[in-house]
């Protein structure tokens, strides 16, 4: 008989603390992953034995095959992957285990973040002009329509999250940089 | 030597010094790992993460060189700009530990 839990978890590039002490918890539980899906915001659970796992979420460019070799070695195991993040666990009993124990990795992680979504801000300003215009000339020559106005609406949403979490991820390589 | 590698690497972390340390002799990322904690003693254990990142980043900068034979591991090694920065680095520890001692310091 197995039991299953669907939970959507939605999560950002500037706290991955958020996913990864969830998923500790549910393991805590006795809540195995069973299924990942939706660039790892959706979580299939199936329940079994309480487990003491460490979950990280991190990022690289490319998966580097040297990369994976060495968390494997270090006895993590890789979940998922989607985009550019991966999910690594690695049960425990005594110390918590740590993906990067020093400031400047971490630094130069997020910087990567920082600039692949930097640099897909400045890919929208094209669309971002276009959509502008083609907006208000649809309002005054005709042509306007709902789908149009809601897809406008997401569009400029999701580039307005995409500043925020720039901003919000500059914040934390700051307070890491001057140790605050 | 580069003064551009002075400016980026000295002072040192102490991560950056010892997997620098480390691989006086070649080892692969695991072996680093491994081989930091032993020499002190357990009392640092440098995460997977900050291991491969910091070995790019070294490698990138011509601070060590990366060799890889067929199918097994990459082993990395101290090249010869990676051994001067390391003794640049010795240099300045020393250094404070001397200033340390001549001012007065009864530890010493």
């Amino acid at each position: 008989m197995h039991n299953f839990k669907h939970v959507f978890k939605p999560w950002f590039a500037w706290k991955p603390e958020r996913i990864e002490d969830y998923l500790e918890e549910m393991a805590a539980e006795g809540w195995q992953i069973d299924r990942v899906a939706m660039s790892l915001m959706w979580y299939r659970f199936e329940q079994s034995e309480l487990q003491r796992i460490r979950f990280c979420a991190d990022y690289q460019w490319k998966p580097d095959e040297e990369y994976e070799i060495i968390l494997q070695d270090d006895g993590w195991t890789k979940v998922a992957q989607n985009s550019g993040w991966l999910l690594w666990k690695k049960e425990y009993e005594k110390v918590r285990p740590q993906l990067y124990t020093d400031k400047q990795s971490l630094i130069d992680r997020n910087r990567k973040i920082i600039l692949v979504i930097g640099c897909s801000l400045l890919a929208q300003f094209p669309a971002l002009m276009t959509n502008a215009f083609e907006r208000l000339s649809l309002r005054y020559f005709g042509g306007w329509s709902l789908a149009g106005e809601i897809f406008s609406v997401m569009y400029f949403f999701l580039v307005m999250l995409m500043i925020y979490g720039l901003i919000r991820l500059v914040m934390v390589n700051h307070s890491l940089q001057t140790g605050s | 030597m580069n003064k551009h590698l002075i400016e980026k690497y000295i002072p040192m972390t102490e991560t950056a010094f010892f997997m620098l340390l480390s691989l006086r002799e070649e080892r692969h990322g695991y072996g680093i790992m491994q081989h930091v904690e032993e020499i002190t003693d357990g009392r640092l254990r440098i995460g997977a993460g900050t291991i491969y990142g910091t070995l790019s980043k070294m490698e990138a900068d011509g601070l060590i060189e990366g060799v890889r034979e067929g199918k097994r591991r990459k082993t990395y090694k101290q090249t010869p700009v990676g051994k001067a920065i390391l003794e640049e680095e010795i240099i300045r520890l020393k250094e404070m530990l001397w200033v340390s001692r001549g001012t007065g310091g009864s530890h010493a």
